[in-house]
């Protein structure tokens, strides 16, 4: 498989790579880039563990090949938490409980980015359809809900 | 202590009804905790059980007395196979063993894995079935 150079721009930093024509997303950021906050789940597009932000939808790592996103927006769970300050939403997963073993939790707080992104006070339901694409074995969701609830509620 | 007296103490240290905050929950909500899948394997030796097998062999004048066959890792729990009684009164030979390898082979439902196709896993617990009852009986080895 022949490799392109590939201008990324993850998580504000524009960098070219050298990336196999059939690369995926998830293992560019995982492998390339060392950001292993993505999680590698399902691998199939089931559960969501994998959820990025391109150009500020979510979008799942593992079922996007990296040529698609050249010269697009990325951001990871990286991105959020800024000069080591968790950002509102996560703050509001870490002190709502949003996360038990934390693997579905990067994926989450993506999803629940994006979300948050076009619609800064979400009802419940929207909430819920925000997240429809990432399961959670752990917290049975009430917790993850309340959390995106409190980080709508405390937003400036 | 009474029930009572011992829901006393923990509330008193305030443990009722107050959350407290995972102690990796940072690590967990910003990305930094890492899993298996994230840490670098390098030059590990890296493993994977595919499936495990566990027989019980009685043989009587070269032919098989009782034979009983556990095995592990390929169904949602411990299956102990069934149909081997069809294999008691006969010699351990190669038959036996193909018999065997059949049995387990339709028995086991070994779930997909990212690397790992379940028809391969099922093959794999039809030969480490075989292999050990090849052991225990001391048969030579096929070329």
């Amino acid at each position: 498989m022949s490799k392109s150079l590939l201008t990324l721009n993850v998580n504000g930093r524009v960098e070219q790579h050298a990336v196999a024509d059939n690369a995926l997303l998830l293992d560019v950021l995982r492998d390339t880039l060392g950001l292993t906050g993505t999680k590698q789940g399902c691998d199939g597009g089931e559960c969501g563990a994998c959820t990025v932000l391109v150009d500020d939808q979510p979008q799942l790592a593992c079922l996007t090949l990296a040529a698609t996103c050249a010269g697009r927006r990325i951001e990871t769970i990286e991105h959020l938490a800024t000069n080591g300050r968790m950002s509102r939403l996560q703050q509001a997963f870490h002190e709502h409980l949003g996360s038990q073993c934390g693997y579905c939790t990067p994926g989450m707080v993506m999803a629940a980015e994006a979300l948050l992104r076009r619609e800064p006070h979400p009802s419940d339901t929207q909430i819920r359809s925000g997240l429809a694409g990432n399961l959670c074995r752990c917290t049975g969701y009430v917790k993850i809900v309340e959390s995106v609830h409190a980080a709508a509620g405390a937003a400036p | 202590m009474s029930g009572g007296n011992a829901h006393a103490g923990v509330a008193a240290r305030g443990g009722v009804g107050r959350r407290t905050p995972l102690i990796d929950g940072i690590e967990k909500v910003t990305g930094r905790a890492r899993y298996t899948a994230d840490l670098p394997l390098g030059p590990a030796l890296v493993g994977r059980i595919l499936a495990g097998v566990a027989c019980a062999l009685r043989l009587s004048g070269g032919a098989v007395a009782e034979l009983r066959v556990a095995l592990t890792g390929t169904n949602s729990q411990p299956l102990l196979l069934q149909g081997t009684e069809a294999l008691v009164g006969k010699p351990l030979d190669e038959a036996a063993l193909a018999a065997l390898g059949k049995l387990v082979h339709k028995q086991v439902s070994p779930m997909r894995t990212t690397v790992t196709p379940s028809n391969y896993r099922r093959l794999v617990a039809a030969v480490h079935a075989q292999r050990l009852l090849r052991d225990l009986a001391a048969m030579p080895a096929p070329n």
